[in-house]
Order: C-alpha cells, then sequence, then structure tokens
C-alpha cells in the first residue's frame, strides 16, 4: 500500500473501472444480493407468492426444534468432511504410488482423473441404477463376496449415507491427485537421492519427506475439497431425494424441498442462512488451525 | 536429467515390494470400481430390456444400437435429448461468454492496481467464491419469475455467470500477477495506454491460462443441477442435467434407451477430456495454487 | 578410508553409448577430482559409484569389495549434492541426524555424532535452524555434515560449490582442503572448474564426453597434457593452440609449418611424419616473452605481431597479440611491461617449451626433446614470417 494517495491519470482510472464493472455489477447483482435477499426473507413466511408476513425469528426458533432440518445440516458438514479426507487420503496414496517414472503413469492419471469431469447426475444415476434392489449388480458382487454383503443399501438409514459419501469419493479422487502429484513433482529429485542415499526406503520417504514437503498444497486441496462438500446436492437429489426418511437428506435438498415443494420460502432461507454461518464457522475453525498465515490477510 | 532415473525396483526391500504390490492392486481396484459403473452403463446402453435385468455385468448378446435412436428422439413422456443438449449449449456458452470476459478483465485490474478499494474488491470476491450457492436459489427463482424469465435457459446462462466471475476473477488475478513486468513498462514507455497494453500485449499472451480457466468452468456449468432444476420449470427448457433426473420417468421401462441416453450426455465431457486433458487439467491446478 | 576401483565400465542412455569402457583406479585417502565440460559424463560416473545410476555393464569395487548391483546406502558412500539436498521441513540437527535414525542408532549416539560433526564444521549454534534460515555456505556444511556422520569410506561431491559466488567459492575451496587434511578420507569432486580441480585435487581425472583423457597429478596435466583437450581445458588463460603441418620429416627430425607463418622443427622420436601431415602446436601464455630487435635468438620460435587489446591485472598483464592467424595469441607478461596498441612486437618461445600435438590429438613430443630450426643457409631471420 503506498502512503498518500498517487495523482494518477484519468484514463487510467477510467479503464479500470470500466474494466472492474462488468464483473461487480454481474456478480453483486446475482450472487451477493440474493445473499442479502435470502437473509431478508429468513424473517418472513411466504409461500413463493402473494404476500409475506414478517415472522421475526420465528423460523429460525423453528429450525432449532427440527430434527429433519438438524439432521440435513449435520449430513451436510459429515459428508464434507468424510469426502474431503477420503479423497485427499486416497488421492495423495495414488500420487505417491504413480510417480513419472512408472511406466503408464499418464494412462493411469487420464483414467483417475476422469471421472472428476462426468456430470455428478450422471455417475449419481449410473451407481442409483447399480444399488437397484432388483436388478442391481452391486448387491450381485458383493454377495459373491459375501452373503451379508448382499443388503439394501440405499434402503437402510444406517447405511445410505456412507453409500453417498462411497460414491463422491469414487468419483472426486482424481481431483487431490493431480494436485497433489504436482506438489509431488515438485519436490527435488536430489532430496528424494540424498535419502535413498541415506537407506531411506520408498515407504518411508513417503512418510518422512515427501509427506511433510507438501504440507501446503495438502491443507489447500482439503479445504477445496470440503467447500465443494459442502455444497452436495446432486447425489442425494437424484439417488435417494433425502431418504429413507429424512435419513441422507442434506442441506441444499431441504432447502429445496421446503421451498419448492412445502412452499415455505422463508423457513427454506432460513435453512439456508444457518447453513452458510455453520459453514462459515467450520471454515475459519479450519483455517485458524491449519493455515494461520492466511487467516491475517482474511482479516 | 539424471535424477530422474534412479531404479528404484533394484533397491527395494521385502516390506516394500510387499507395499508396493498391494498398492497396484489397490489402484486397479480402484480404477474399477471407479470405471465399473459408467462401463455398466455402456453395456447396458447396447442391450434388451430383459438383459440389463438378468445380466447387467455381462458382455451384450446381441449389439442393440436402435437404443441410442430411441434414446436420440425421447419419448413422449419427454422432451428428444437434443432439446435438452440445446438449452445447456445456449446456458453455457452464454454464462462462459459472459463470464470468463468479465472475469478476465477484472482480474487484470485486481492483479495491477495497488489502490485499498480494489483489495477490498478482491477480499469480496474471494468472499463470494466460498458462497454455497443454495442461498441463492430463493431470490434468484423469485427475480426470474417476477422478470418473467423462468425457463429461460438465457436468463440461467447470466445466472451462470455471476457464479462463475469470482472465480474467474481471482484464478486470473494470480496468473496476471505473475505476469512479466517489463513488458508492461515497456509499453507504457512506449505510449501504450492501460486499455491498448491490455488488449495488444497481455491478453494475446494470455490464451493458455484463459483457455484452461474457462474448460474448468465449462465443465462446472455444464453439469449444474441445482440452479437449473430450480429456475427451469418447463420442461422444454431444461438443461442435460436436469433432463437425467427424468430419464427414469421419460424412459420408463425401456432401460437400453435409457443407458443410451445417459452415455450420450457425457460424450461431449469425454470429447472435450479427450482433446483439451492437459490444459483441462492446468485450469484445475490454477484454480488450486491460489 | 578406502580405493575405489572401476573396471571396464559401460554406460548408454537408451542407444546413445556414453561410456565405452573406463578403468579407474582412485588410492585409499586420495582427492581425486573428476574434471570437464558440461556433458562430459563425470556425474554420471560420480552417481555410478553413488548406486544412484547403474553401468550398463563393468564393475565398481569399493575397498576391494564389489559393489556393482548394491544399494546406494549400503556401498559406504555419503554424498554432497550441488543443491545440498537438504530436507527443508527439519532442522539441522535432523538433517544430519535422519539416516542415523534411519539405521536405528540410539539416541545418545545420534547426539554424539551429530555434536561431532556440527563442532568439525562450525555449525553448533545452528543445529535448531532450518535450512531456510541458512546462508549458501552453512547449507553446505550441513550437507558436509549429514555425509560424515555416516563415516563413509567415501566423500562423493557433485558441485558442491557452483552454487555460490566467487569469494564464497574461494573460501569454501579451503575449507574443503582442511577437511581432507583433518579426515584423511578418500575423496571423489566432481567440477567443470578447472581451477577447483587443479587447487583441491592430488589426482585429476580430465574426461571429455565418455572418454577419461588424462589420469594425473595436476602438475603432470598441467605440464604434460596428453592430448588437446586436456592441454586447452587445464590452465588459464588458456594455452594457445595453433594449426601446423609437417613440412618435411627426415632422420634430423620433422620440420613443423605454423599455417601461415614460421617454421619450426622438432624431434619427433618414433615416427615418420609425411609432408602434409596435420599437426597441433601448444604453447602456454607465460612462456611467450616480448623481446626487442629484429634478430630472434637461435633455440626460440619468434613472431611478430601487433597488440589488439590487453587485460591489465595490475600484477599481470594478459596480451591478445594479431600474428596473422585466426585467433590472437595469448601472452602473459608482467603488470609493469608497457605495451602499446597498436604498436608491433615480437614475441618468442624456446621451443623446448612447445607442445605437440598428432592430428589425432595426442601429444607427440615430450616438450624437452624439441630443437631450434636452422633453414637452408640462411640466419635466424629465416624465423620469420613467409612474406
Amino acid at each position: 500500500m503506498r502512503p498518500g494517495r498517487r495523482p494518477r491519470r484519468d484514463g487510467l482510472a477510467l479503464t479500470r473501472t470500466t474494466f472492474l464493472l462488468p464483473a461487480f455489477l454481474l456478480a453483486s447483482a446475482l450472487v451477493a444480493w440474493p445473499f442479502f435477499e435470502t437473509l431478508r426473507v429468513s424473517f418472513f413466511d411466504w409461500p413463493g407468492f402473494g404476500p409475506k408476513e414478517f415472522v421475526g425469528v420465528e423460523n429460525y426458533t423453528g429450525i432449532s426444534t427440527d430434527r429433519a432440518a438438524q439432521t440435513a445440516i449435520l449430513n451436510t458438514v459429515v459428508y464434507a468432511v468424510l469426502t474431503a479426507l477420503g479423497t485427499v487420503a486416497i488421492g495423495f496414496v495414488i500420487a505417491a504410488l504413480v510417480d513419472r517414472k512408472v511406466r503408464g503413469h499418464k494412462v493411469i492419471k487420464f483414467l483417475v482423473f476422469l471421472p472428476v469431469l462426468l456430470p455428478t447426475v450422471f455417475t449419481a444415476q449410473v451407481w442409483l441404477f447399480g444399488f437397484d434392489g432388483n436388478f442391481g449388480w452391486v448387491n450381485d458382487l458383493l454377495g459373491f463376496i459375501h452373503p451379508s454383503l448382499d443388503r439394501a443399501w440405499l434402503g437402510d438409514p444406517a447405511t445410505v449415507n456412507y453409500v453417498i459419501i462411497l460414491v463422491s469419493i469414487l468419483q472426486f479422487t482424481g481431483f487431490p491427485m493431480i494436485i497433489l502429484f504436482a506438489a509431488l513433482q515438485d519436490i527435488p529429485g536430489e532430496i528424494h537421492e540424498a535419502a535413498t542415499l541415506d537407506g531411506v526406503s520408498p515407504y518411508e520417504r513417503a512418510r518422512y519427506i515427501s509427506f511433510p514437503m507438501i504440507r501446503e498444497a495438502l491443507s489447500t486441496v482439503f479445504l477445496i475439497q470440503l467447500m465443494f462438500g459442502f455444497r452436495v446436492f446432486d447425489q442425494v437429489f437424484v439417488m435417494t431425494q433425502g431418504g429413507p426418511g429424512r435419513a441422507s437428506e442434506v442441506a441444499a435438498t431441504y432447502v429445496w424441498r421446503e421451498a419448492f415443494v412445502n412452499a415455505r420460502f422463508g423457513y427454506a432461507a432460513a435453512t439456508a442462512i444457518v447453513t452458510t454461518v455453520v459453514i462459515a464457522l467450520l471454515s475459519m475453525i479450519y483455517l485458524s488451525i491449519f493455515r494461520p498465515s492466511k487467516i491475517q490477510r482474511a482479516g | 536429467m539424471p535424477a530422474d532415473r534412479i531404479r528404484e525396483a533394484a533397491f527395494a526391500r521385502p516390506l516394500d515390494l510387499t507395499l508396493r504390490t498391494l498398492g497396484v492392486l489397490a489402484l486397479i481396484l480402484w480404477l474399477t470400481a471407479t470405471i465399473v459403473p459408467v462401463f455398466a452403463a455402456l453395456l447396458a446402453s447396447v442391450k434388451s430390456q430383459t438383459e440389463i435385468i438378468a445380466d447387467p455385468l455381462g458382455w451384450p448378446e446381441r449389439f442393440l444400437i436402435d437404443n441410442y435412436a430411441r434414446a436420440w428422439v425421447g419419448t413422449n413422456l419427454g422432451k428428444p435429448l437434443w432439446t435438452f443438449g440445446l438449452n445447456s449449449l445456449i446456458a453455457v456458452m452464454t454464462g462462459i461468454g459472459v463470464g470468463v470476459a468479465a472475469g478476465v478483465l477484472a482480474g487484470y485490474v485486481l492483479a495491477r492496481s495497488t489502490s485499498h478499494s480494489v483489495a477490498l474488491l478482491n477480499r469480496y470476491f474471494v468472499l463470494l467464491m466460498t458462497l454455497p450457492f443454495v442461498v441463492t436459489w430463493v431470490p434468484l427463482f423469485t427475480l426470474s419469475d417476477t422478470l418473467g424469465v423462468l425457463s429461460n435457459p438465457l436468463a440461467l446462462g447470466i445466472m451462470y455467470a455471476a457464479r462463475l466471475i469470482p472465480f474467474a476473477a481471482v484464478m486470473m488475478r494470480a496468473y496476471f500477477s505473475s505476469f512479466p513486468l517489463d513488458l508492461l513498462e515497456a509499453a507504457s514507455l512506449d505510449g501504450a495506454s492501460e486499455r491498448k497494453t491490455f488488449f495488444k500485449i497481455v491478453l494475446p499472451t494470455s490464451w493458455g491460462p484463459i483457455a484452461s480457466v474457462t474448460l474448468v468452468q465449462t465443465i462446472f456449468l455444464w453439469n449444474d443441477l441445482g440452479l437449473a432444476t430450480v429456475v427451469l420449470l418447463d420442461q422444454g427448457s431444461r438443461t442435460l442435467p436436469v433432463g437425467i433426473t427424468q430419464f427414469r420417468g421419460q424412459f420408463g421401462a425401456d432401460l437400453g434407451a435409457l443407458f443410451a441416453a445417459l452415455i450420450m450426455t457425457i460424450v461431449p465431457v469425454l470429447m472435450l477430456y479427450g482433446v483439451a486433458e492437459r490444459r483441462l487439467v492446468q485450469g484445475m491446478r490454477m484454480g488450486a495454487l491460489k | 578410508m578406502a580405493t575405489v576401483t572401476l573396471s571396464a565400465i559401460t554406460k548408454s542412455f537408451d542407444s546413445v553409448a556414453l561410456f565405452d569402457g573406463v578403468d579407474l583406479k582412485i588410492e585409499s585417502g586420495e582427492f581425486a577430482a573428476f574434471v570437464g565440460p558440461s556433458g562430459s559424463g563425470k556425474s554420471t560416473l560420480l552417481r555410478m559409484i553413488a548406486g544412484l545410476e547403474e553401468a550398463t555393464s563393468g564393475t565398481i569395487q569399493i575397498d576391494g569389495r564389489d559393489v556393482t548391483h548394491e544399494e546406494p546406502s549400503k556401498r559406504g558412500v555419503a554424498m554432497v549434492f550441488q543443491n545440498y539436498a537438504l530436507y527443508p521441513h527439519m532442522d539441522v540437527f535432523e538433517n544430519i541426524a535422519f539416516n542415523l535414525r534411519i539405521a536405528r542408532y540410539s539416541k545418545a549416539e545420534i547426539e554424539a555424532a551429530v555434536e561431532e560433526a556440527a563442532r568439525i564444521l562450525r555449525l553448533d549454534d545452528l543445529l535448531r535452524r532450518k535450512p531456510s534460515q541458512l546462508s549458501g555456505g552453512q547449507r553446505q556444511r550441513v550437507a558436509i555434515g549429514r555425509a560424515i556422520v555416516r563415516k563413509p569410506k567415501v566423500f562423493l561431491f557433485d558441485e558442491p560449490l557452483s552454487n555460490l559466488d566467487a569469494g564464497l567459492r574461494t573460501q569454501m575451496r579451503l575449507e574443503l582442503e582442511t577437511l581432507h587434511r583433518t579426515l584423511g578420507a578418500t575423496m571423489i569432486y566432481v567440477t567443470h572448474d578447472q581451477t577447483e580441480a587443479m587447487t583441491l585435487a592430488n589426482r585429476i581425472v580430465a574426461l571429455d564426453y565418455g572418454e577419461v583423457k588424462q589420469v594425473g597429478t595436476p602438475g603432470e596435466l598441467y605440464y604434460t597434457p596428453d592430448n588437446t583437450f586436456v592441454a586447452g581445458f587445464i590452465g588459464s588463460p588458456r594455452i594457445n593452440l595453433l594449426s601446423a603441418s609437417v613440412r618435411e620429416s627426415g632422420t634430423n627430425g620433422t620440420v613443423v609449418a605454423i599455417d601461415g607463418l614460421a617454421d619450426v622443427q622438432v624431434t619427433l622420436p618414433h615416427e615418420d611424419f609425411a609432408a602434409g601431415d596435420e599437426m597441433t602446436l601448444g604453447i602456454r601464455p607465460e612462456e611467450l616473452r616480448f623481446v626487442e630487435g629484429t634478430t630472434g635468438t637461435s633455440g626460440e620460435l619468434t613472431l611478430e605481431g601487433t597488440l589488439t587489446t590487453a587485460d591489465r591485472l595490475g600484477n599481470i598483464t594478459y596480451a591478445y597479440v594479431d600474428v596473422g592467424l585466426d585467433r590472437d595469441i595469448t601472452v602473459q607478461t608482467a603488470g609493469k611491461h608497457e605495451i602499446v596498441s597498436g604498436a608491433p612486437l615480437l614475441l618468442s618461445v624456446p621451443v623446448t617449451q612447445i607442445h605437440v600435438f598428432d592430428k589425432t590429438g595426442q601429444r607427440r613430443l615430450p616438450v624437452a626433446a624439441a630443437r631450434p630450426v636452422v633453414a637452408g643457409g640462411m640466419e635466424a631471420d629465416a624465423l620469420r614470417s613467409d612474406p
């Protein structure tokens, strides 16, 4: 930051403002403003058309007693944390196994990353069929391994969430993998050589040298996965619609249902706000633990 | 470089061999798990209804290509596939066109300016990036309703543009920050205005990263379900992801056509990946290495 | 300490052969320098000794033991890398101690070993710092410390000083010399800088693209270079290499004509040469003298020329003299000697100091056996260039 103001040619300021304006206006109008509007609507009771009735914090108190809403928010958090953990951990292992000298590393990376690009709707549909009670092949395969594994995975409240999480992990692991792969390749070859000379085995190298050296990339990619995880909607919407009961409901599907099925826009808005607050809090806690230097900048 | 040529095989210990074999096995298992469902869908797309039910993972007896024909035109319970595709195309292209353009311009100023307000703007964009989109659905719906643009893929496109602007701006800012200063100073010494410098010097050399960002955002927008479901009420206006959720209702008992339709929806993505893999991956990395 | 023996080493990368049968023996306690230009294979040779590269064929023995197929960590070698390869997330103590930890030494043993190494290298105050908090020279010492604690049979250095600035380099050179004296270890040192090799090593292996061009003491390589490569590589400023050809050859000796200039008669003991055979003459800048007068001395080659430019360094001046060849001749003279650009000059060198190489670049003449020219009855002014 420069102390004092610098006299600037008018042209420059004008150009810069023109460059910034479209982005700023659009983003503010269709992303920022809706947030505040949702906040506003959350204090009303409104079926989506017709008059709004101001109810103060009634929606919020309603949420505090609404088991379904709380389950939804809790599921969202659990989902985000578990998928982030799963994708990053497995992504790291794959990245560590497949380094540039391994034959076919390009093909492996290509294949592992591919599912990331597929529409979540697509994978959800396909897995939905796999888990189908009548003609699904998942149970065929699992039953082949052990009969007790042949069950109604999606129909059981105890297991349904884990199925969804598993489907997500299978699809999205490719992303942390490519990020961590790049980070691992950045480690100078000399360090590996020095370690080899020191008698360090490949496993020990991965654990004591590679892993600590990519700490930054690990925490960044974990945060990114976490943020994506909080937005979960597609898989639940397609595979279970929140069921059985409300066992697999997540925040996004809950909001959608309350607004567009039950016509309770105000309540839906309040849920959305509560979810955002929870996410914000969790993110700040994460950042303060894992990235203290960044916190200063955001503050 | 010689540093890359360590022959690990010669130096493996027993434990490492076991771990490595386990690792390889795990990798194979993993790849199978990720690919199998897609593969199953692919197989199913050329099978008959009865065959899918009876033998989901088996090799097809005959290849029923006409599943695809039926999928393409759709049934009278829904719209043909190409309608969905077209809507997706409109929405995504609008979103990308407007969003990337605005984002790139903004990103440049964010990188070059030292003013306090611009720094604030940067934080603003970063904050917007972290917003869970679900919190915008209700007002966007009401707004579209008020403006009468519900079920309009173009309007959806504008909303997509707004959504991707913070990402594009922040990513391009990171890239522009590392743009060689000497080039810009030389241009300014030559008397070029900021606008000219941007369009004549910076932009022509920056197509690579811009392409990467574009590709990444295209994928995200193409696959979007949430907002599209909220805003596109009319069947004929729906994008592909929304259309997919209805396949079951649309194709009913014609599972072969259903899977054929599913496979066709991912063809564009696969083609894009096959052609532009490196750029795509680069774009993903740009996003992660803030 | 240990000897290192390389026998019949060949090395190919894909289908490109680098080494085609290298035999080398380094004695215990020697400081051997592998020197040569980039791509000469010196690093590859070092890495093969370390075990980081595999030889295509041939054997490597350390202290009499065949280690050709042994793991690097089992060969009893330690290596200091060009970029030090310190583990950035560990402090100095940890970096030095790491390999001991892996080998499961007890905590007490580790501490003792690290502290001793730190003492030798004056790192005692820095033990808790991270590499990013150290200067280049300090990092290098940590890298050396890491090598010392392994108590290796052979120390390997891969261009360790090339990342340091000039002043630091000189200082570290002295430290390495001291280290060698203190430890008395066998050390193999790779560098492209011939000054480093000359000052540090008691044996130099000169390499040029996979070939060992000469092995010997610094003095041997300097005063009796085996071939034009060694003559040109060792010695700064560079030796003057002149193209020449045989004018006539007989039992008295061979008269060699410097292309475009004077004749010189040399005695070449064993071979007959045919007229027209190509030769190369090498003259070190410090062997040339400026002389006055128009008559040259017998037993000397005299060349006439004008000064192009001179590097005056105060105590020494390097003069670049144009004698009518493609390249100027470099002459070393005292700093106090005044010479003026453009002025006509006379250079002279005893014929005994001229190195003679045949067309394959091989040395043909022990310097001392050369004799002065007496050409066809004319006086010594026949030493002048032909018109």
